[in-house]
């Protein structure tokens, strides 16, 4: 019985140890409805609706809120946007960008989605971050209002990847 | 020797069987202030103060944007918390979730009663499967002599998993 218990704890001992001297790679995904973003161009409101946002008059940028957990810094972000791309001149974009504390040292990455589609489309990107760099942002250009209806933005992922031990 | 290699492979077996074992659901709760809500009512402002998100003029209509870890949700649940000063209009708000491409939207919407001074809270709630993009649309009163009808704040409450 006993060499029976100190095999059990031998084991929970090894178990333990392996996962926390492995440096791991974990990611965190982030779902956005595109509703939550709101227009940054001057005198030009976005257009909401169960499709997301989309401009109406004429073409808009709108900006995203991000709220990422703190405690460490990702080394890079998968941005994935999904939508609908009604302009034969203009495409919905997306452009996460990172910066130092101050604002500086910019680093970005944009997806595209192809224009004039009546399907839904989505577009990726990839945004590798130097160590520290991790203030970001998300800038998204709607196209105007066509005769094939609003390009909307519906949904955001982006996901951080950290390297981390194990929580 | 046979045994000890037996009972540590019992152990490895009993170790990883057990997280599988516990299964079910957990909730998580999310504070959203009304002062994270902005106006989406063409050439109209909200005003914001200490007590959230009001309107001025005329009645308007807010967005609060919602960012969330993407987990195994089954269901939301808003706790909308304001003041209604208005005899003829009250402060509602719409909880729904779109899947990727903004189809299978499922709704719910909080309202709280008309022309009331005391803080007051509604609740809703809506399924979720893989609709799990989630937006928050809010109607605010026009103000009235008994002041401002203001969205304080939602609760959010995320089930996760089933």
């Amino acid at each position: 019985m006993k060499k029976t218990t100190l095999t059990f704890i031998q084991a929970a001992i090894f178990l333990a140890a392996h996962q926390a001297s492995a440096l791991e790679e974990y990611s965190v995904n982030y779902l956005i409805h595109g509703n939550s973003c709101f227009s940054t161009t001057s005198g030009e409101e976005a257009h909401y609706a169960q499709w997301g946002a989309g401009a109406v008059g004429t073409a808009l940028d709108v900006t995203c809120p991000l709220m990422l957990q703190s405690d460490q810094s990702p080394h890079s972000i998968n941005l994935l946007i999904r939508g609908y791309d009604r302009s034969s001149i203009d495409n919905v974009s997306c452009r996460i960008s990172s910066t130092n504390n101050d604002g500086q040292n910019e680093i970005s990455a944009t997806a595209s989605m192809t224009d004039n589609s009546q399907a839904y489309l989505a577009a990726s990107t990839t945004l590798s971050i130097p160590g520290g760099f991790d203030n970001l942002s998300l800038k998204c250009h709607l196209p105007a209002y066509t005769a094939s209806g609003y390009s909307h933005l519906n949904s955001i992922n982006l996901t951080a990847w950290y390297y981390s031990y194990p929580h | 020797m046979k045994k000890t290699i037996l009972t540590f492979t019992l152990s490895m077996v009993c170790l990883a069987a057990y997280p599988a074992a516990v299964q079910g659901y957990y909730y998580n709760t999310y504070l959203i202030h009304g002062n994270g809500c902005f106006s989406i009512t063409s050439g109209e402002e909200a005003h914001y103060s200490l007590w959230g998100a009001g309107a001025i003029g005329t009645a308007l209509d807010v967005t609060c944007p919602i960012v969330l870890p993407d987990q195994n949700y089954s269901n939301a649940e808003i706790s909308v918390n304001g003041y209604n000063r208005s005899s003829t209009d009250g402060i509602s708000c719409r909880i729904s979730g779109t899947n990727y491409d903004g189809g299978n939207e499922a709704s719910g919407t909080a309202t709280l009663s008309v022309n009331q001074q005391p803080l007051q809270v509604a609740s809703a709630s809506v399924s979720l499967s893989n609709n799990r993009w989630l937006s928050l649309k809010c109607h605010l009163p026009a103000y009235t002599a008994l002041g401002y009808s203001h969205l304080h704040s939602i609760q959010l409450k995320m089930k996760v998993g089933y």
